[in-house]
């Protein structure tokens, strides 16, 4: 069971996020954030995450800021950057951060989820 | 001495005879007084009794060696003896004979004559000498009495008897007549000296009663001085105490001290009694218990007076001269002149200018009536009047007796006056003055007195002439010295201002001479700073004349000769026509004209703008040309420099408009992609749960979620849409569009929009500007202030606009403010490109207070639809 963590700030993509991903097989939300602070704290709590969501864009701490500071202290969480941002030096801006994922939003769940199986499998 | 007795007994009948001549000798002898006539009776009377050819007698004289023969009588048998004899002619046996008379019978037989000495007899008829000598003592001879016969005779021995006694007798005649003249003689002198003394000469005997008091005296004698000096007319045998009861116990016992101690003494003092001043000498007379003195005194009374009067006329000097006013002068005058007087008034008049009237100008008055301040002469009698216009000096001792100068007695009585006395001062022959002084009892007005009242009178007009005279030199000192110190100070001040003035001329003449020179150094600072140089070109001949400027703008020195063609040497090639222009323009164009050349000067490139003005004389004709030579290649660099700037600043606009146009985007991209974007990827993502197998209840649910969504997405695509394009602003102003933001934005934090448009709305850019702002500063609390509460207030006045936008958020520390100023300095920079500026106030936890000033010109439409 992959266990996953939902940062989005935008409640509406959160919720809905949360609601259709936990449908999924295999894959368990374990818990979901509005911003990368709440997301490390939760984090420090002891939660395992197999696997984290964020959001590229969101108030305070960007979803890239986040992903150095998560592979930073927990290098085992893989990291899919969601966003609307479709360019290349976004792309290579999250990969370099240490993202395994750079997702557009605009892919269906199933294909969300299938990518959230993929980094899971490749890094296990 | 022949022994009378044996004379007598041998002779007694002979004797007899010479007895009664003796008796009748000594009786004439008595009968004179004088020594004289006693000696020639004496010799004549024994010559006849004795028949004598000679009698004389003679005083001999050792110390001379000589007799002188006193008297004589004889006849002519034997001549008269010389006066002198020597006493050689005398035989020594004369000359010897101590015990008894000389005689010798007969010259010429007597044995103790030596030849000499019977010559001498011989020369002078003597045969037969008898000489009776008086001696003094035993041995001196003094005196002898001779009688000579010129034939020999037996002198008897009552002839010889006869003879001494005759001289006995004779001498003690003599001696006694001498005597009794000589006596007479001092008593004549004594007298002659006594009375002609001026001095006062008494002898008195002093009366001491029981006690021994000296008490009285009695005078004894008294000289003539005394009896004019006191007036007294019989005073011998008289007591003092008869004379002047009053005299003073002080002469009583001076006197019974010298007559007691024997020791003479000389005072002067004071006899009040008499009102006199005696200056005294006296001493003892006679035996001490005579009690007799002789006083020889005179009167010092007049002296002392004097004396008294000269101390109090120093004293009256001295108090009038340190006294500077008339008045004083008068009054101290007239108190010590009373003082010294013992008079009850001392008043010194003036005569007026009518020469009638006279007030009191000084006045002192010893427990007295006062006098009228003011009298006329009129007023007295002719005489009186008379008496003072003459400067006669008048004296009443006694008002109360009617006399020349008082006619009424009762007038003097009645204002207590008993004695006056007055003395006039005159000047120049005319009555000035008078002093006067009044007595309350009778007076006898001495001399001294009215000398004194003169001398007062002299040296108080004096006194007054002085300090008048002083006065009026103050005044005149002060008259000339104010005339002088006006004079100083007109002349002063009119120096002053001929200085001021000379002064404002100079500084006149400095002023336009520095003026000159600054305006010369302005000039050449000017030419200097401004790279340009002046010149004049005479049309007439053909000189041209340059500044240094010029000289400057050329590099050339100042003395260099110049024309026109200069311009060709230094002119670029592609400038040459130009240059030929304008030495054409110089020499002869008749308007002014304007020309840039290119030069090329000291190996730098330089543009000069050349231009020049025509100068016509009076009647119109051409006479020089005046210009200036600027080098602008500078100004030219300046001005590409400020295009350049100009490019800069556009540039700066273009990228600031770029940059906002950028943000704009970015801004409308983050709305699209969070806003809408987000909403249309929560719709496609709740879409995900229209699946096979879902509940109808579950369809229902998430197709209410999906329209709500819709519905979001539908308002924020206005929203993103109203901020590309804030229709309100277009249509309905500024006001509504700023509530339209208040209104959306609102929400969390309470907006509270305040706008005032004091008068006509703004231009459009303008309102767009302020739109934009305002929609920026509050879009900005709402994203990063986490306040509760925002007031904006936006004022738009008639030259500028006004944003506040003060919220009570967490405020905007100065990092924080770099951090996050991008967006900030977006909105300052084209704030700064309205010309407008942005101010922050911020502290941690208390707000953010920012404000914004927009100047602004446009006034064209009226405010709000």
């Amino acid at each position: 069971m992959i266990k996953l963590m939902i940062v989005e700030d935008n409640e509406v993509v959160r919720q809905g996020l949360s609601h259709l991903l936990a449908a999924e097989a295999g894959i368990a939300i374990v818990a979901d954030a509005q911003s990368g602070a709440i997301a490390l704290e939760k984090l420090e709590s002891g939660i395992w995450v197999d696997v984290m969501l964020i959001d590229w864009n969101m108030p305070g701490l960007s979803g890239v800021d986040l992903t150095r500071r998560v592979k930073l202290l927990m290098p085992h969480i893989k990291v899919i950057i969601l966003t609307m941002h479709s360019k290349d030096e976004y792309r290579m801006q999250a990969i370099n951060a240490g993202a395994s994922a750079y997702v557009l939003k605009d892919l269906a769940i199933e294909d969300l989820a299938k990518i959230i199986r993929e980094v899971y499998a490749k890094c296990s | 001495m022949a022994d009378k007795k044996e004379y007598k007994e041998a002779g007694q009948s002979a004797w007899k005879e010479r007895q009664a001549f003796l008796l009748r000798f000594s009786d004439t002898l008595r009968s004179y007084n004088n020594q004289h006539d006693i000696g020639k009776a004496a010799v004549e009377m024994l010559a006849k009794e004795l028949a004598l050819d000679r009698c004389y007698c003679a005083m001999i004289s050792l110390s001379k060696d000589q007799a002188a023969i006193l008297y004589q009588s004889g006849n002519s048998l034997i001549p008269p003896i010389p006066c002198t004899l020597s006493r050689a002619n005398f035989p020594e046996p004369l000359m010897q004979s101590i015990d008894g008379p000389f005689l010798v019978n007969d010259t010429v037989a007597d044995e103790r004559l030596t030849a000499v000495d019977r010559e001498s007899f011989a020369a002078i008829s003597f045969r037969a000498v008898a000489a009776c000598t008086i001696r003094r003592g035993k041995k001196d001879p003094v005196w002898s009495l001779v009688a000579t016969q010129s034939v020999p005779r037996n002198w008897t021995a009552v002839d010889i008897m006869l003879l001494e006694e005759a001289a006995e007798r004779l001498y003690g005649a003599i001696e006694n007549a001498r005597a009794l003249t000589a006596l007479a003689e001092s008593e004549k002198k004594y007298r002659t000296l006594f009375n002609s003394i001026d001095e006062c000469f008494c002898i008195i005997q002093m009366i001491f009663d029981e006690n021994g008091k000296p008490v009285d005296y009695l005078v004894l004698e008294a000289n003539r001085a005394l009896y004019e000096l006191t007036g007294l007319t019989d005073v011998i045998g008289k007591r003092m105490r008869e004379l002047a009861p009053a005299h003073e116990q002080f002469w009583y016992d001076k006197y019974g001290e010298i007559a007691l101690t024997g020791e003479p003494a000389r005072f002067q003092h004071e006899a009040d009694a008499l009102n006199r001043w005696y200056d005294v000498y006296a001493f003892p007379m006679g035996k001490p218990q005579e009690l007799k003195l002789a006083v020889l005194f005179k009167d010092i009374t007049e002296r002392k007076h004097a004396e008294k009067r000269q101390v109090f006329l120093l004293r009256l000097s001295d108090a009038l001269r340190p006294l500077a006013d008339p008045f004083s002068v008068q009054n101290t005058a007239m108190e010590l002149l009373a003082k010294w007087l013992g008079v009850m008034h001392a008043s010194y008049f003036e005569m007026e200018g009518d020469g009638d009237s006279f007030h009191v100008a000084g006045h002192f008055k010893d427990q007295a009536k006062d006098l009228p301040q003011r009298m006329r002469l009129s007023d007295f009698s002719d005489s009186l009047v008379a008496a003072y216009q003459s400067g006669r000096t008048v004296a009443v001792n006694d008002t109360g007796i009617t006399g020349e100068w008082v006619k009424s007695p009762e007038t003097y009585a009645r204002i207590g006056v008993a004695a006056w006395a007055a003395v006039p001062l005159l000047k120049h022959g005319k009555l000035v003055a008078w002093i006067g002084v009044n007595s309350n009892k009778p007076r006898v007005w001495s001399e001294v007195d009215l000398q004194t009242l003169n001398d007062v009178a002299k040296r108080t007009w004096d006194a007054l002439e002085r300090t008048r005279a002083e006065q009026a030199l103050r005044d005149a000192e002060l008259k000339y010295r104010t005339q002088l110190e006006n004079d100083v100070k007109k002349r002063t001040r009119e120096l002053q201002e001929s200085r001021d003035s000379l002064q404002t001329i100079f500084d006149e003449r400095l002023k336009a001479e520095e003026e000159r020179n600054k305006t010369y150094l302005l000039l050449q600072k000017s030419e200097e700073t401004a790279s340009l140089g002046s010149w004049e070109f005479n049309r007439l001949t053909g000189q041209l004349t340059w500044s240094d400027g010029m000289y400057r703008l050329f590099d050339l020195n100042n003395t260099t000769p110049v024309t026109p063609i200069i311009y060709l040497k230094y002119t670029v090639e592609k400038s040459l026509a130009k240059a030929e222009k304008v030495i054409q323009y110089i020499q002869n164009s008749d308007a002014d004209f304007e020309e840039t050349l290119e030069v090329y000067i000291s190996g730098k490139s330089k543009v000069l703008r050349i231009k020049g003005t025509i100068v016509r004389n009076g009647q119109g004709d051409i006479e020089r040309v005046l210009g200036v030579d600027q080098d602008i290649s500078e100004m030219r660099g300046a001005e590409e420099k400020i295009k350049k700037m100009e490019q800069e600043q556009q540039l700066q606009i273009f990228r600031t408009s770029l940059s906002t146009l950028e943000e704009e985007r970015h801004r409308i991209s983050e709305s699209l992609h969070n806003g809408i974007g987000q909403l249309l990827y929560g719709i496609k993502i709740n879409m995900s749960s229209f699946r096979h197998g879902i509940s109808e209840e579950e369809f229902n649910q998430n197709k209410a979620y999906i329209n709500e969504l819709l519905t979001q997405a539908i308002v924020e695509t206005r929203r993103v849409s109203h901020e590309l394009m804030p229709t309100t602003l277009e249509q309905f102003g500024l006001k509504s569009a700023i509530d339209d933001i208040c209104r959306q934005l609102s929400g969390e934090i309470e907006f509270n929009c305040h706008i005032s448009v004091q008068h006509n709305r703004l231009e459009k850019y303008m309102e767009l500007a302020v739109y934009r702002t305002t929609q920026e500063l509050m879009t900005n609390v709402v994203k990063h202030a986490k306040a509760t509460a925002c007031e904006v207030m936006i004022i738009i006045g008639t030259d500028q606009v006004k944003i506040v936008v003060s919220d009570n958020g967490r405020g905007m520390p100065q990092e924080s403010e770099k951090a996050d100023g991008i967006g900030m300095a977006s909105i300052r920079s084209k704030i700064e490109l309205l010309d407008g500026r942005l101010t922050i106030a911020s502290e941690p936890g208390k707000g953010t207070h920012i404000e914004v000033i927009i100047p602004h010109q446009g006034l064209t439409q009226k405010p709000g639809r």
